[in-house]
């Protein structure tokens, strides 16, 4: 097991509990979506996780060893990559030196040759466009130099937080074609997408998340067949989003 | 007004019947070099749902920010029924019936929810900043459109501690406070729970038969396709086709820049 939560409680400052008790297991090499209504706790399951905030009660252990509570820089060490919602890039500098700074916490030289070798590798347009600013890119670019930074360290486990968020349909399909690569490469992906059936296509397994609990897991296809999981997380318009002109994305049929 | 619209958003005032198209012509936008609008011109009609969609970085923000004060435009006219917009502050164009919401929101966010209920209203100038408190009509209204959207149980929580997407709801209601004649969106459904996107579109559906017009950037293609007519679609700063949902589908050129895989 690479992660394991167990009982985890979290939420933030003097606020009420998000987190109310999630009880999460990630194999080594799965790729897991986490869908669920707004608010019910996704994106602070991910910050929990990768140190930015701390549980309240309950355990995380990260290949075995309970990381509650260790912080953000030493957790990304131990091989934990945390891409954020909305947009991280640092727009003024360019893309190569975006990519740049995920190799900044790697001492070894020849680890970040490695590093810096795959991610261009799996993102070639960090190479094409390395020397232009990274706030020019289109917003699906710039995800893709996000992901690509994360990758320079060759994480074990990479938490997405909404990755094709404002993204135009063909490029949300490229980024959620890189995560599949990624994941049949050997990287672990925790992935929250609010594109639900995107999301449950692309991954391996699906969890609902719903008020700080774990309400429903099951495999991606099965959530995605299941008449109430339709019902109660899937809709309507969201069942022909994102898809090509003739049904061919990874959503479904238009 | 219908009365499901009453029953979902809380006791709502009539608006005035549909009257003020907008008419945007020739409007160009550059940013050092780099040029955002070409000369797009485009007509909102009144009363109608319509859509702008087209790539990342085709200048949809942009026209919104054009239109909304927030830009100064480099040629052209904007032009809202009689009115025309060239240099009117963002306030000055709420005023005369135009709301919108941003891609990234902008709610404030060291104030309460219901606080944040309130600022469309005071700046209208129906009450002043002094007046304490959301009293009477208002404070149903405000109720009953947090009570819609979900988060009327944070309604005394400062609204930074809300997640992204429950921020989008927020900003969403709050501009509805202001029962304005255009609405324009910006990604609505972005971040937005699937069974909500479906409430939103019921919900604008309901609106837009109550008189409110709506122009709406999105990339979700499910809700744009089924709630929109007309689809209008930009590519660098142009228009490069409009129509139907499905004439817009089949457009070789749509497809091309956008659509297509």
């Amino acid at each position: 097991m690479l992660v394991h939560c167990e009982r985890l409680v979290a939420g933030y400052g003097s606020g009420g509990d998000i987190l109310r008790g999630v009880d999460l297991d990630v194999d080594t090499g799965d790729f897991v979506c986490l869908i669920g209504p707004n608010g019910a706790g996704k994106s602070t399951l991910l910050r929990t996780i990768s140190g930015l905030i701390r549980p309240r009660r309950g355990r995380i252990l990260f290949r075995g060893k309970d990381i509650g509570g260790r912080r953000p820089d030493l957790l990304f060490r131990d091989g934990i990559a945390h891409v954020p919602q909305g947009r991280s890039t640092f727009p003024q500098m360019t893309v190569w030196e975006n990519v740049l700074m995920g190799a900044h916490s790697l001492r070894d030289q020849q680890l970040a040759r490695r590093g810096l070798a795959r991610a261009t590798e799996l993102f070639p347009i960090v190479v094409d466009q390395r020397n232009k600013a990274a706030g020019l890119l289109s917003g699906g670019e710039q995800k893709q130099v996000e992901i690509a930074r994360a990758m320079v360290t060759e994480p074990t486990l990479l938490l997405l937080d909404e990755p094709t968020l404002g993204l135009e349909p063909r490029a949300a399909r490229i980024v959620i074609q890189k995560m599949r690569v990624l994941n049949e490469l050997g990287t672990t992906i925790l992935l929250v997408e609010q594109n639900a059936r995107m999301g449950l296509s692309a991954a391996r397994r699906g969890c609902i998340l719903e008020l700080g609990t774990i309400k429903l897991e099951g495999k991606g296809d099965e959530l995605l067949n299941d008449p109430q999981v339709k019902q109660l997380y899937l809709g309507q318009a969201a069942g022909v989003d994102e898809t090509g002109p003739n049904g061919t994305g990874p959503g479904g049929g238009l | 007004m219908s009365a499901a619209m009453n029953q979902r958003g809380g006791p709502a005032r009539p608006i005035s019947e549909p009257d003020a198209n907008l008419v945007i012509r020739s409007v160009s936008k550059s940013f050092g070099g780099i040029t955002a609008l070409s000369e797009c011109s485009l007509e909102v009609k009144a009363g109608s749902i319509t859509a702008l969609i087209g790539p990342n970085g085709s200048g949809k923000t942009t026209l919104f920010n054009c239109v909304t004060g927030f830009y100064r435009q480099e040629g052209g006219t904007v032009q809202f029924g009689d009115t025309l917009l060239a240099g009117l502050r963002p306030s000055g164009v709420v005023h005369l019936g135009i709301a919108r919401t941003f891609q990234i929101t902008r709610i404030f966010k060291k104030m309460t929810v219901l606080e944040n209920m309130i600022v469309p209203i005071r700046q209208l100038g129906l009450r002043t900043l002094f007046t304490a408190g959301i009293k009477g009509y208002e404070r149903e209204r405000a109720e009953g459109l947090l009570e819609f959207f979900g988060i009327a149980f944070l309604r005394n929580e400062l609204a930074g501690s809300l997640s992204f997407g429950q921020q989008k709801l927020l900003e969403l209601a709050a501009a509805l406070m202001a029962e304005p004649k255009l609405l324009m969106l910006d990604e609505p459904a972005g971040g937005l729970n699937p069974v909500m996107i479906d409430r939103l579109g019921a919900y604008i559906r309901d609106l837009n038969a109550g008189g409110m017009t709506f122009l709406i950037i999105e990339h979700n293609m499910g809700f744009v396709m089924q709630l929109c007519e007309p689809v209008i679609v930009l590519h660098r700063g142009r228009v490069i086709a409009s129509g139907t949902p499905a004439e817009v589908r089949a457009n070789p050129a749509v497809l091309d820049a956008y659509l297509g895989d």
